[in-house]
């Protein structure tokens, strides 16, 4: 007997978007911070894809379809905790990296990342990385730990290329800033 | 090229992102800049620890299976999918299927074109930009329902976007940008001559309000019984009312590609005394 509909439409869809699981979980996990969040994350995310599964263009970029229906689901339902009091704020960011409007334009994070400071644990990057606001924290996870580039953050993301550059380059700096305090309070490397 | 300039671009040198010419005149500072070459090898650093420290993790083993259990209890549109494989099938009747479908889209945007009207806010946001129009739209998707639903609930309190609440407008995006001195909500609209932006400055004050505008820029008009400030600011013209005690600020978004941008650019030139 041959295969309903419903099952040829359920065999292409786990062909062409379950295949990604993986990924998306492991870049869910880093935005949310914690396996809870990212397996309900991730699980909205493909049933959400499935019903307007009918929608998907095929032959196009299935992944970058998945993850922007996941940077939409992160936004809508998981940003609350970009308002939490630990967050680094925006002025914070704006202060990295020398962006200060009315200060001179040279960077004022001035220190040297050691090379110790390998000795950091995976709870002190998480850390760091949850401190960021949500937007620039996915720029960074899409960016350095999901390997995509400029133009696919971007896609995803729906902002222009520009936006992704400065939010990379600021997030970038605030890390720099959180794991460089971190390694410092744990007397990994000493404090200039 | 000063460390400033430098500092812009080691970002995106460490990521292999800058152009040739300028990466060339960034390296150039660098070779004579121990400084920058720290804060570059910083970049760089980074760029490898997030990976090492936070190693790839696979679904766990039984995320998949609930996903296809979730997959088999979800609604499909059964009769929509078997509607157009019959449809697949007979490429005749398909033709024309598709020939009525053009024709009934085809007198409906004639009727809607005669009944065409803006919300009052957007018309004055495009005729303050002449050359919106000639900008193509992105992609819209979204729902306005949603949106007011969002802004209220991430403000805590009930926003009223009336004008904007309008099958004119589609909702596009949302996201949490600094303007001038505070923080705002920016809502990112499609409209099918141009893009709107939106940005809600939520417990505003009065000072909030006069750092958003340009000296002697500041004109009032009333919409519907309503107060509503024109204002300039560096970049763009802009429309501003109160909504309880939240400054909502309306443009066109084209003049404002990064809300970093916009905000240096109030911060310079601080606005006037008083309303």
């Amino acid at each position: 007997m041959g295969k309903t509909k419903k099952q040829a439409r359920r065999e292409e869809f786990e062909r062409e978007a379950l295949v990604h699981l993986d990924l998306l979980y492991n870049t869910a996990l880093r935005m949310t911070g914690n396996v809870q969040d990212a397996e309900d994350l991730v699980q909205e995310t493909f049933l959400r894809a499935y019903k307007f599964f009918d929608k998907f263009k095929k032959g196009t970029n299935c992944k970058a379809w998945l993850f922007r229906i996941m940077k939409n689901n992160f936004i809508n339902r998981f940003r609350k905790k970009s308002r939490e009091p630990s967050t680094v704020s925006f002025e914070q960011i704006e202060g990295a990296q020398g962006l200060e409007p009315e200060g001179p334009s040279e960077p004022s994070v001035e220190f040297e990342l050691s090379p110790d400071l390998e000795e950091l644990v995976e709870d002190d990057v998480k850390y760091a990385l949850e401190s960021l606001p949500a937007e620039f924290r996915m720029a960074v996870v899409l960016s350095d730990i999901s390997g995509f580039s400029y133009k696919e953050v971007a896609e995803i993301m729906g902002t222009p290329i520009g936006t992704v550059r400065s939010r990379l380059s600021r997030a970038r700096g605030v890390l720099q800033k959180k794991l460089y305090d971190l390694a410092v309070s744990k007397g990994i490397v000493r404090n200039k | 090229m000063d460390c400033g300039q430098t500092a812009e671009y080691l970002s995106l040198l460490a990521d292999d992102e800058l152009e040739p010419e300028i990466a060339e005149k960034v390296r150039a500072h660098i070779d004579g800049c121990p400084r920058c070459e720290t804060l570059l090898q910083n970049h760089v650093k980074i760029k490898q620890l997030l990976p090492r420290l936070l190693p790839f993790q696979k679904a766990p083993a039984g995320l998949r299976s609930t996903i296809i259990e979730r997959l088999d209890a979800s609604p499909v549109n059964d009769f929509m999918h078997a509607f157009f494989s019959r449809l697949r099938a007979q490429p005749f009747v398909a033709s024309g299927v598709a020939v009525t479908a053009f024709l009934a889209v085809f007198a409906f945007a004639l009727v809607s074109m005669n009944s065409h009207r803006l919300p009052p806010l957007i018309r004055e946001v495009m005729a303050h930009h002449a050359d919106a129009s000639q900008h193509p739209l992105q992609v819209a998707t979204g729902d306005p329902e949603r949106l007011t639903e969002e802004i209220s609930t991430r403000l805590k309190k009930e926003i009223v976007v009336p004008d904007l609440r309008s099958k004119d407008c589609t909702l596009m995006g949302l996201e949490e940008c600094p303007l001038g001195e505070r923080s705002a909500l920016e809502i990112r609209y499609g409209h099918p001559k141009a893009n709107i932006c939106l940005f809600v400055v939520p417990d505003a004050s009065e000072n909030d309000f006069v750092q958003l505008c340009k000296p002697g820029t500041l004109r009032t008009k009333q919409i519907n019984g309503k107060t509503y400030y024109y204002c300039e600011t560096k970049v763009s013209r802009a429309i501003v009312w109160w909504e309880d005690d939240s400054i909502m600020l309306m443009t066109s978004c084209l003049p404002l590609p990064d809300p970093f941008e916009t905000a240096t650019a109030i911060r310079e030139k601080p606005g006037p005394r008083g309303i």
